[in-house]
């Protein structure tokens, strides 16, 4: 399939766009429009439900750790930045300097997984578990959520960054998907972070 | 092959990061004369900015259509309005 | 694939829909739901209460549900037009939307017996298979998550010149395993929105799945407008079958042939 593939490495051939097409495929739009909706669901329901008991959420709000919070935004806010990066190299066919942007983005990734690890050991530990009800309930319910779809994103950088080192060329719509997947995995936590970590 | 050394990606990446320590910063030291909803606030301008960034850069990429653009970036803009909406409101 | 049959098996789906519809929303009128706040005894009396609509939306709705098996019979079929060979992810559905079937019609028992016996039996034991019930429609939803996405994988594995199915429905019905299956966690909680009666749990699960029950239609339908009689890659197993005459000339002692048949 000569049609819109991306011959990594291979000197002669780039990104042909043709007219009007939708970097990523159509697909993954479809798929991040309604994982947005989902997301604003639960934003929503939040909301409905803090209205209900304003103070119990506001307390319940002030134990989690807001600094981490922010820790983690800033984390996959260079994650995305350095997947922005990749897929740049990508276009331009260097594969080692998306091969290392790609590990580098994936690396803040997990840092991410690790330090919501931590966050969640330390709340439970102080007795705050999903049990407890209200804010909890969202609290690590869309926290849950979001770090699935960072695990997703981790699987999909690893399988760029595998194509990047084997040599394999990668369909520029896929990488592109990609790639859009990881930025807006980053701004789901963002709206989550302001919903959540700093709203009550 | 030539390189584009554009700093746009980098100089975004560098005003979401100001952004979201000014927040962090507002929402710590809550005494600012603002009510704890400047720092939610700030974020969803960080959010905002992100998105028209990453719009930009895959609008730029795919040679959308002209009307492609305008109806993301309505979208977009309904929709963090609402978000925003709700937040002011809850 | 016989294009008006499948259609006809598409059909099933809205219909399916319609009639668990009226089953839920003019039989059992559970808008809101009894939920896993209220006591026995009031669940009991909504039973005693209700006892005749409450049958009545239970028979509606367990009639509705087996519909469901000849549409993703039909999907399945359709989506297979992808694969090569042996049709695992075809199977794979179809083991799957047996089991969804099988849950889903077997998890009315417990509510038709509440509503049977309401009034005769303790108001704990009623409020205990009320119970059931709402936990066999809801914790049950894996298979339903994992039904969708094997379909969805499926079609973004196959060979796109093959696939009738468009692509971004494969996304779409992605998103839709990855809100359905979060209702698993209803046994962790009994109040709030992961709770049997809750938003998150139950009616953003339910309406986003029979929403993409009727797109699913949709988008199954113009792929047998589109498709060919015969849709590549199904291997089309029944064995020519060379005419014989019916009835041997008057005189004739020859045999009728009886291996006619090749492949």
């Amino acid at each position: 399939m000569a049609d819109g593939v991306v011959a990594v490495g291979s000197p002669a051939r780039a990104l042909e766009p043709r007219a009007s097409r939708i970097p990523g495929g159509a697909g993954i739009w479809i798929f991040l429009a309604v994982d947005f909706t989902y997301f604003t669901a639960i934003f929503a329901a939040f909301m409905v439900d803090r209205a209900d008991r304003p103070e119990a959420f506001a307390a319940a709000r002030g134990t989690v750790d807001v600094l981490t919070g922010g820790l983690n935004t800033l984390l996959l806010l260079s994650a995305s930045y350095v997947a922005a990066r990749a897929l740049r190299a990508m276009r331009h066919d260097e594969r080692r300097a998306a091969g290392r942007y790609l590990l580098a983005a994936a690396a803040l990734g997990v840092a991410f997984v690790l330090s919501k690890a931590r966050e969640w050991a330390i709340e439970l530990d102080h007795g705050h578990s999903p049990g407890d009800g209200g804010f909890y309930v969202y609290y690590y319910f869309a926290g849950g959520m979001h770090l699935l779809h960072v695990l997703i994103g981790l699987a999909v950088l690893a399988w760029l960054h595998r194509r990047m080192r084997t040599g394999a060329a990668v369909r520029a719509e896929a990488a592109e998907a990609g790639v859009v997947y990881w930025h807006m995995v980053d701004l789901l936590w963002i709206l989550l972070f302001a919903t959540i970590y700093l709203a009550a | 092959m030539p390189r584009t050394t554009s700093p746009r990606l980098l100089l975004v990446w560098a005003a979401l990061v100001a952004l979201t320590a000014v927040s962090v910063v507002v929402e710590e030291d809550a005494p600012l004369g603002l009510d704890g909803r400047a720092a939610g606030l700030l974020i969803l301008a960080v959010a905002l900015v992100k998105a028209s960034a990453v719009a930009w850069e895959y609008m730029e990429a795919g040679a959308a259509t002209r009307a492609l653009r305008i109806g993301v970036a309505v979208a977009l803009c309904g929709w963090l309005a609402l978000v925003g909406g709700l937040f002011l409101a809850g | 694939m016989n294009r008006a049959t499948v259609r006809a098996c598409l059909a099933t789906g809205p219909l399916m829909a319609l009639v668990f519809a009226i089953g839920w929303i003019a039989g059992t009128r559970w808008i809101p739901v009894p939920g896993p706040s209220m006591s026995a005894e009031a669940v009991a009396a909504l039973y005693v209460d209700h006892r005749v609509s409450y049958l009545i939306g239970f028979t509606l709705m367990v009639l509705a549900v087996p519909l469901l098996a000849p549409w993703g019979a039909a999907l399945a079929l359709i989506s297979r037009s992808g694969e090569r060979g042996q049709p695992v992810v075809a199977y794979a559905q179809l083991v799957l939307l047996s089991c969804c079937v099988a849950v889903f019609v077997t998890l009315y028992m417990p509510w038709a017996l509440a509503a049977y016996r309401a009034g005769e039996v303790s108001a704990e034991t009623t409020h205990t298979m009320h119970e059931l019930g709402w936990i066999m429609f809801i914790f049950t939803v894996p298979p339903f998550a994992l039904w969708i996405a094997v379909l969805a994988v499926g079609i973004l594995w196959s060979p796109r010149e093959e696939q009738l199915l468009p692509r971004w429905f494969a996304f779409y019905s992605l998103a839709e395993a990855l809100m359905i299956a979060p209702a698993a966690l209803i046994v962790f909680f009994k109040t709030g929105p992961l709770a049997y009666d809750g938003f998150l749990a139950l009616w953003l699960p339910l309406v986003s799945f029979f929403v993409w029950m009727q797109v699913a239609t949709v988008v199954a339908w113009r792929a047998v407008t589109r498709g060919a009689a015969v849709a590549p890659g199904a291997v089309d197993r029944r064995p020519t079958v060379v005419p014989v005459a019916c009835l041997r000339p008057v005189g004739e002692t020859r045999p009728l042939s009886t291996s006619a048949v090749d492949g």
